[in-house]
């Protein structure tokens, strides 16, 4: 039986921190997808089905 | 809270130690990040420059939630202004306030020492004014007692409607009548018992042991 790939959002505006954090759980073998503010956060959730959605809640905009 | 001056300081102290929160974010991801690529190749961790660069990164995320146990304090302390009523609870409260506070104390080598309680009693006041009360007794004690000294402050169970605070000190060997005589003649003394008078508290010095007792209902 093949390993369940967990997919997960990161939507946060902090550049560093949000690529450091998707760099952490790729090696640890999450599909990671990134968005930079709520609206493309809502589109990507639209796209693909994702098991965790990590979100700021303050995010300037 | 009426004080324009200090609405202003926390206010932007309140902004910069969220942004100080997402900069300490990054440099503990960043060690993390670090942390997992060693880890993940064992070759490195094998030798001397492994591990002492796995050294380095202990000490950086170490001192990184150091940094945000303060960020995140003082964040929450400036937020003290958004309103002018809250529930406050007494220990919770307290012990919140006497880690940001410590360092204070501690410079003049006194020691702060807060006692847990089973179950610690609630007001509603206004938080501002009401840790600005706490704090004052704490440096009017500070300001009459010596190095070494130990100032403990006990949340004592609730009997009847008033709720007390009680600061005591110890390990000192000044007679607590000349204590006393001088923190009734502080200024900070008689801007501690004008807060109270605001917000329907008091203060009183004791003798045995020296100290103060806040009380509010």
């Amino acid at each position: 039986m093949s390993k369940k790939i967990i997919k997960v959002l990161l939507v946060d505006d902090e550049d560093d921190f949000v690529s450091t954090l998707a760099e952490r759980l790729e090696l640890r073998e999450y599909y990671v997808k990134i968005a930079k503010d709520g609206e493309s956060g809502i589109s990507k959730v639209s796209d693909i089905s994702f098991d965790i959605v990590i979100l700021d809640l303050m995010m300037p905009g | 809270m009426n004080n324009n001056s200090d609405w202003f300081l926390c206010k932007v102290t309140a902004s910069v130690t969220h942004e100080m929160q997402n900069i300490l974010a990054i440099i503990k991801e960043n060690a993390g990040l670090m942390e997992d690529i060693l880890y993940m190749s064992q070759e490195n961790l094998s030798d001397s420059s492994g591990s002492r660069l796995l050294g380095c990164i202990k000490s950086i995320k170490k001192q990184a939630y150091r940094g945000v146990e303060f960020t995140s304090g003082l964040n929450r302390f400036s937020h003290i202004v958004d309103h002018a009523q809250t529930h406050i609870n007494l220990l919770d409260t307290a012990k919140k306030l006497i880690f940001l506070i410590q360092r204070i104390v501690n410079q003049k080598g006194i020691q702060l020492l807060i006692e847990d309680c089973e179950k610690s009693p609630s007001v509603t006041s206004d938080p501002f004014l009401f840790q600005k009360a706490i704090y004052l007794c704490i440096e009017c004690l500070a300001e009459v007692l010596q190095a070494k000294a130990v100032i403990r402050i006990v949340i004592p169970a609730v009997s009847g409607s008033l709720k007390k605070v009680v600061f005591e000190s110890s390990n000192h060997d000044i007679p607590p009548s000349l204590c006393s005589n001088k923190i009734s003649l502080l200024p900070k003394w008689l801007e501690t018992t004008e807060i109270c008078n605001q917000i329907s508290a008091n203060v009183e010095i004791t003798t045995k042991p020296f100290g103060i007792i806040f009380s509010i209902k």
